[in-house]
């Protein structure tokens, strides 16, 4: 039985870096600027906390999202843990705290439209909303 | 500043926040807690508080913490520890201001974790890092875990590159770990700068931290000393006293891949302080990610040697000075010197994205006759050579 749930583990984490691998996403804005546009370590450094010249609020998705792992891997290039392990260090010494989550992308895309000067990202395959603006697209 | 003073003042923020919805609606609740267990393969001493029975009392705690939004710019922070080990203390860990004025600047107020070296101010989190007791010869001792006082960070960006540089000022007055031992001092001026930068996987931290105006609750060493002054011999009383300084440098490197990570840290510390040896230390780590699982390496090592003054008192002109310089060669040889290698092999599962399960086997090889950080030893012909397997488990809430 414990056999059987360690080989479960392991395929289900395949099956999830299989499904990062394959998906693409792009980031969307909610900004007066139309002309906009970031590069990856741009956006890579925005969701770590590292805003420099760019004021935008960054909306995540939560750990449990698959559209996570692919902007973990494709973007940020790191796994969850590091990620989370790297929150820890910065909101437990009082230095950041992690940027705002939401369960689904829809809810995450909602609250964008909502809030002037925040940044998020979905899947390729989503309709992006017309008000906001498209910064990054994966290639 | 005192606690008392700090405490009003906190609760002054408090009072202020308009209502009791407002309240909960802007107050944040966080926390960590672990479970460390461990054994030493040996009965001739002890090494973090770890003997040759399993135990899950040296380093198991919990942790919460509150952050309060005041206003957009200004928070009030709470941590609340409690701790398995009776070497350490538990209650209020944290109690600090933030205010943000821009995005560039931040100022803090209050009881703060002293930021010694990379991981000094989460040492308690074993979630943000791959081990579960951090490299000894580098966080094994000579440090206090807080302080009373402030603190301001400056933020900027140059091409690709982010930047910050923190200063903090302050005092202490508590208790000071010693490989194990327990000393009561008090710091009446602490004061340090910290110089991190980052760009894309890599990032860098140097800092300097001084700590001045000393008194420890070392008994016999004041009377010790005026004995020594009234004979005229200064440089030597000066050594038990605790009137200069001790300073600790510090620096790190780290990369973080998706498939791999590899961490350095180098910190020398220097002091003229007859409890404070002077310290070089580093660790290396070099560590994969498979998955969900970490695997890792840590090989750590330390030098230490004690600054002491030729000891000038005459021996055999009178019977007085003669048991005095005795007395004297007495306590400096045997002053403790920690030298250590260590290797660690450790292994990290995170099960779930706020859950890790590790496990962990160090070997230790100190130098006979040293303390090498062992925090007991019961034999003194003990080789200083030990395996320390820990297993432990990490949460984040």
């Amino acid at each position: 039985m414990r056999t059987f749930t360690a080989l479960l583990l392991i395929s289900t984490s395949f099956f999830v870096m299989s499904a990062a691998q394959n998906d693409t996403l792009v980031v969307v804005a909610n900004t007066d600027n139309q002309t906009l546009t970031l590069e990856k370590w741009q956006i890579r450094d925005l969701f770590m906390g590292n805003n420099g010249d760019i004021t935008l609020e960054p909306i995540g998705l939560a750990p449990s999202n698959t559209l996570r792992t692919v902007f973990n891997t494709k973007i940020v290039g790191l796994t969850e843990s590091r990620i989370q392990a790297y929150w820890a260090q910065m909101r437990f010494s009082g230095r950041d705290t992690p940027p705002t989550t939401f369960a689904s992308q829809n809810e995450a895309l909602q609250y964008v439209r909502q809030h002037k000067n925040t940044i998020t990202y979905v899947s390729a395959s989503a309709t992006i909303p017309a008000d906001l603006v498209i910064v990054y697209e994966q290639r | 500043m005192s606690v008392k003073w700090i405490t009003l003042l906190l609760g002054g923020v408090v009072t202020a926040t308009p209502n009791a919805r407002a309240f909960a609606d802007n107050l944040e609740i966080s926390g960590f807690a672990r479970v460390v267990g461990g054994v030493i393969d040996t009965d001739k001493a002890e090494f973090e508080g770890y003997d040759e029975r399993f135990s899950i009392s040296e380093q198991s705690l919990l942790a919460a913490q509150g952050d309060l939004a005041v206003t957009d710019n200004l928070s009030l922070s709470m941590q609340l520890l409690a701790h398995s080990s009776e070497d350490r203390d538990s209650g209020v860990e944290w109690l600090y201001l933030t205010y943000d004025p821009t995005a560039a600047w931040t100022f803090k107020l209050g009881k703060l974790r002293t930021p010694f070296f990379l991981y000094s101010d989460v040492i308690d989190v074993g979630f943000a890092y791959p081990w579960i007791t951090a490299p000894e010869p580098v966080y094994g001792g000579f440090l206090f875990s807080n302080y009373l006082g402030g603190t301001a960070t400056y933020r900027f960006q140059y091409n690709q590159a982010h930047f910050s540089v923190e200063a903090y000022y302050g005092s202490y007055d508590g208790t000071f770990d010693r490989a194990g031992e327990e000393t009561n001092i008090e710091v009446d001026e602490i004061k340090g700068i910290i110089f991190s930068a980052q760009k894309g996987r890599l990032s860098a931290r140097v800092s300097a931290i001084v700590s001045s105006d000393f008194y420890a609750d070392i008994p016999g060493f004041d009377e010790f000393a005026d004995l020594l002054d009234g004979y005229g011999y200064n440089d030597n009383a000066a050594l038990f006293r605790f009137d200069s300084d001790a300073t600790a440098y510090q620096a790190s490197l780290q990369y973080d891949a998706l498939d791999y990570f590899a961490y350095a840290e180098v910190i020398n510390i220097q002091s003229d302080l007859i409890s404070v040896p002077e310290v070089n230390a580093f660790y290396i780590t070099l560590g994969r990610n498979i998955n969900d699982y970490q695997l890792f390496a840590t090989f750590a090592s330390s030098t230490s040697r004690n600054d002491i003054p030729e000891n000038h008192i005459p021996k055999g002109t009178n019977p007085q000075l003669n048991s005095l310089s005795f007395a004297y060669d007495e306590i400096t040889s045997n002053l403790p010197l920690y030298d250590l290698n260590s290797l660690s092999l450790g292994a990290r599962w995170n099960f779930r994205y706020n859950l890790s399960a590790k496990a962990e086997i160090t070997w230790l090889k100190g130098e006979p006759g040293q303390n090498s950080f062992y925090s007991q030893i019961n034999d003194d012909k003990f080789n200083r050579q030990a395996f320390l397997s820990q297993v432990a488990l990490e949460w984040l809430f």
